[in-house]
């Protein structure tokens, strides 16, 4: 890949989480916080008028795409901001609204859950990509890309797998990705998506005031000025995975050796690819077995086994 | 000179140059407006950006150390010489080692992004009634005409059109695009190389021309700088009241129609429109979307597209009529006088047709090109960006053979690099040089130097250091003596 | 005693500088020959001298072909 340019042109894609169940419980509210993410969305295409913004929101339902927005809304005209920025914030704030309301009209849904309190992330990020794919596919010019996720929610267990695919994907496409976690506990996947795609990790502190601070300082430089500039490091970061049978997240469980899928108890079969194990062979090997498998998850050639892995 | 830059990015860093050339007091008062804030801002380099941006809603002031701490170790120098940038134009204060933002700047750039602040700083849209006729394609088709008739004017084929105004030819003289002579006006060297760039660094080469003209008539330059980023910012295709528009600026409204960046129905009437050639400054896409092929329809219809396609994914891509043959024959598809004149500056042209014309690329022809003053990337830039379809696939999209031999010939021209210098000799003890070598070397002015001769060249601002540094060497010496005495 | 010459460097390469060398027994702009690819010059010969070296090269160009 070839080094970024300092004219080469952007494109942002922001995921904004709009979970409703998620923000009442967050003292800063969902308002306050969108003021500050359209003032960065400002900043950001301020900097170059060719950098390229894609808004996306997702919450327990749905995700949706807010800018550009399908169809041409007619806005009204306010002479004081620049015409670029109007349409941008009027279509994003519109859209969140739209969305928050839509999602109040289900409270009283009696098959609301735990899970309420999460956000279908990887449907957000996929969405995300393929939007990338999609410019860079189709602009002459090289285009770098990266993704700001503003995250309220808890992680869904259940996301897992997908997540953890995409992430990866976006890795391969060389895109960022940038998480700016509101409150609550740290997520553990996005974490992760931030430390594999070398984006930044952001925790604002309870009250939300220095958000904005913080995205400009950190989440507004583009690739060039990433080189050029130090970037925020992450000390600690929670590699946990989670796993495929009951989605916990799991400090101990056993790996399949054939398509390393994880699970926290023994099965005969793996579910993923179906392969039978080998029990009686499984259980000698496991212990000999389980210091290589830590450092380098590779199967065994011959033998088709189920050992347990240990995740640092 | 701004009328010797070659490309967009260089021209820009002129205009901030004029800015930094502005008093302090002037600084501020074209700060107090959103619209300049966001041009100036827009104007910087990235990291300057990033600079800028970092502190915007920082409160207190940070520690000028701290700033420079944010750089990784081998781009510290690029940092610190984009800080002292940010400070000659007035955007950064230092304060006992602290540095912040200027306040007005800091306010009216937050304004900008908020919307906020005086509120006609983006222009007053006019309400009323407007006629029907000017859509956006009308608009870029009128832009054109006017903008052609200009450069028509300017390489001598204007035949059928009535010469431009006098303000026009003011500017155009002013700038030394060009000249008065026996028969009328003749192009400059300056002016072959201004036709050969892109079109929106042949409208900042115009507005700085004008600004520069607006100081010779003593206007308020703050006033014209001011309106001019305002009008950089203007959305394409809507009309723009005229009601508070002060004197000189309706004065720089109608100098302007007249280059064809705006439009007005008619001298004094209460509206007018900006057209593509001067939104596309801030917008930038138009840079490339809407060159200035003069073949007629092609050109105006794509040139509406820029504005509306802003949120669209793709750009569309440019309609180029040259083919470049790996022999250096050249084929135009093209019947514009405009852009045959701008070819024969390096193409010995061989044939023409209706429609079409040939050429080659020789030695001569290119030679005689460089001679005028323009360069080799030039004409590779212009080959490149009007290439034709069918060449624009390739990467590169020249020849290699051809783009390579161009360059040789401009190398071939160049063998000698002069630089203006001092020239150093018979020190008289080996201490002496040493110490007026390690001198020159810490300001870093040496060109040349020889250890074993004793020699030593330096630049002509480095001599100035240098003569002090004897001089105040020399003083100390006699009070020393007179003092022994 | 240290001595300031006013004047132009030369970088250039040394086949130029050898037409240089031989266009200075004609009349004298060099001030010194520093080394291989650098010579100081009198300023106010500096364009004649430019002029002087491109004719040479150009009289010593041939064409292959002619143009079309």
């Amino acid at each position: 890949m070839s080094e970024p340019l300092e004219s080469d042109p952007s494109l942002l894609v922001v995921v904004l989480d709009v979970n409703a169940s998620a923000w009442s419980k967050s003292p800063l509210t969902v308002g306050n916080a969108l003021q500050q993410m359209v003032i960065f969305i400002n900043a950001y295409l301020a900097l170059k008028p060719e950098n390229n913004l894609v808004v996306l929101a997702a919450n327990k339902r749905e995700c949706k795409c807010l800018y550009p927005a399908d169809r041409t809304t007619t806005i009204e005209r306010d002479i004081r901001v620049y015409e670029q920025f109007r349409v941008v914030d009027a279509t994003v704030l519109s859209g969140v609204q739209s969305m928050l309301s839509g999602a109040e009209a289900m409270v009283g849904d009696p098959n609301l859950g735990i899970e309420e309190g999460q956000t279908l992330m990887s449907r957000a990020l996929s969405r995300a990509l393929c939007h990338i794919h999609r410019v860079v596919e189709g602009t002459k010019s090289k285009v770098w890309s990266r993704m700001l996720v503003l995250s309220a929610a808890d992680d869904a267990p259940r996301e897992y797998i997908s997540l953890m695919n995409t992430i990866f994907a976006a890795q391969r496409m060389g895109v960022l990705i940038d998480i700016c976690k509101v409150f609550g506990g740290d997520s553990v996947f996005l974490q992760q998506a931030a430390e594999i795609t070398g984006g930044n990790y952001l925790k604002v502190d309870t009250n939300g005031e220095s958000m904005l601070q913080t995205l400009m300082f950190t989440c507004l430089a583009d690739h060039y000025t990433r080189e050029v500039l130090v970037a925020p490091t992450n000390e600690t970061i929670d590699f946990r995975a989670t796993c495929f049978c009951h989605k916990r997240v799991v400090d101990i469980g056993y790996v399949c050796s054939v398509c390393l899928s994880i699970f926290c108890e023994l099965a005969p079969v793996c579910s993923t690819c179906q392969t039978k194990f080998s029990f009686r062979i499984a259980r000698s090997e496991s212990a000999q077995s389980n210091g290589v498998l830590k450092q380098s998850p590779k199967p065994a050639a011959a033998t088709v086994a189920m050992s347990s892995l240990t995740l640092s | 000179m701004a009328t010797q830059m070659g490309s967009e990015e260089e021209f820009k860093s002129t205009i901030a140059e004029y800015l930094e050339s502005l008093p302090a007091q002037f600084c501020r008062r074209v700060f107090s407006n959103p619209a300049a804030c966001l041009a100036i801002f827009r104007l910087l380099s990235t990291v300057g950006k990033h600079l800028v941006m970092s502190m915007l809603y920082l409160d207190s002031a940070i520690k000028l150390q701290d700033v420079y701490q944010w750089a990784k170790p081998d781009h510290q120098p690029l940092v610190r010489s984009k800080v002292h940038q940010l400070r000659k134009l007035q955007i950064l204060t230092e304060e006992r080692g602290n540095v912040s933002l200027s306040p007005v700047f800091r306010e009216q750039l937050r304004n900008a992004l908020t919307g906020g602040g005086d509120f006609s700083s983006f222009g007053i849209p006019f309400t009323g009634a407007v006629s029907g006729r000017v859509s956006k394609k009308w608009l870029a088709s009128y832009a054109n005409d006017r903008w052609e008739a200009i450069l028509h004017f300017m390489v001598g084929h204007s035949a059928d059109a009535e010469p431009p105004s006098e303000s026009v030819r003011g500017i155009l003289r002013m700038s030394r695009l060009m000249e008065d002579s026996a028969e009328g006006m003749k192009i400059t060297n300056s002016g072959f190389q201004f036709l050969l760039q892109d079109p929106s660094s042949q409208v900042w080469t115009v507005l700085l021309q004008y600004l520069r003209l607006a100081e010779m008539q003593e206007m308020d330059v703050v006033e014209v700088l001011n309106f001019m980023f305002q009008l950089v910012s203007l959305q394409l295709g809507r009309p723009y009241s005229t009601e508070a528009l002060t004197r000189n600026q309706q004065k720089m409204l109608a100098e302007l129609c007249s280059f064809g960046l705006l439009y007005q129905d008619s001298v004094g009437a209460p509206q007018f429109y900006p057209t593509h050639l001067i939104t596309s400054l801030s917008s930038g896409s138009a840079s490339h979307s809407a060159p200035l092929s003069t073949s007629g329809s092609a050109a105006t219809g794509r040139s509406a597209i820029p504005a509306a396609s802003k949120g669209e994914l793709a750009k569309p891509s440019d309609q180029g009529f040259i083919i470049l043959e790996t022999n250096c024959r050249v084929y135009a598809y093209t019947q514009s006088a405009l852009q045959i004149a701008i070819l024969n500056l390096f193409v010995h042209l061989v044939n023409r047709f209706p429609n079409f014309i040939t050429g080659a690329l020789t030695r001569d022809s290119v030679r005689r090109a460089l001679s005028r003053g323009i360069t080799a990337d030039q004409i590779i830039t212009f080959l490149t960006t009007h290439a034709h379809p069918q060449m624009q696939g390739r990467t590169p999209v020249l020849p290699i053979t051809v783009t390579d031999q161009i360059r040789l010939w401009e190398q071939e021209r160049n063998r000698l690099r002069p630089t203006a210098a001092y020239f150093y000799k018979d020190f008289g003890q080996k201490a002496e040089y040493e110490r007026m070598f390690k001198y020159a070397q810490d300001i870093g002015v040496i060109l040349w130097a020889s250890n074993e001769k004793r020699q030593l060249v330096v630049t002509r601002q480095g001599h100035a250091k240098i003569a002090e540094l004897v001089k105040s060497q020399r003083a100390a010496a006699a009070a020393a003596a007179a003092a022994a005495k | 005693m240290i001595k300031a010459v006013k004047g132009t460097l030369i970088e250039c390469d040394p086949a130029a500088r050898e037409v240089l060398l031989k266009l200075n027994t004609k009349d004298q702009f060099i001030i010194e020959d520093l080394d291989n690819t650098h010579l100081f010059i009198n300023s106010t010969h500096l364009e004649r001298v430019q002029r002087a070296l491109d004719e040479l090269m150009n009289s010593n160009t041939y064409e292959v072909g002619a143009p079309p």
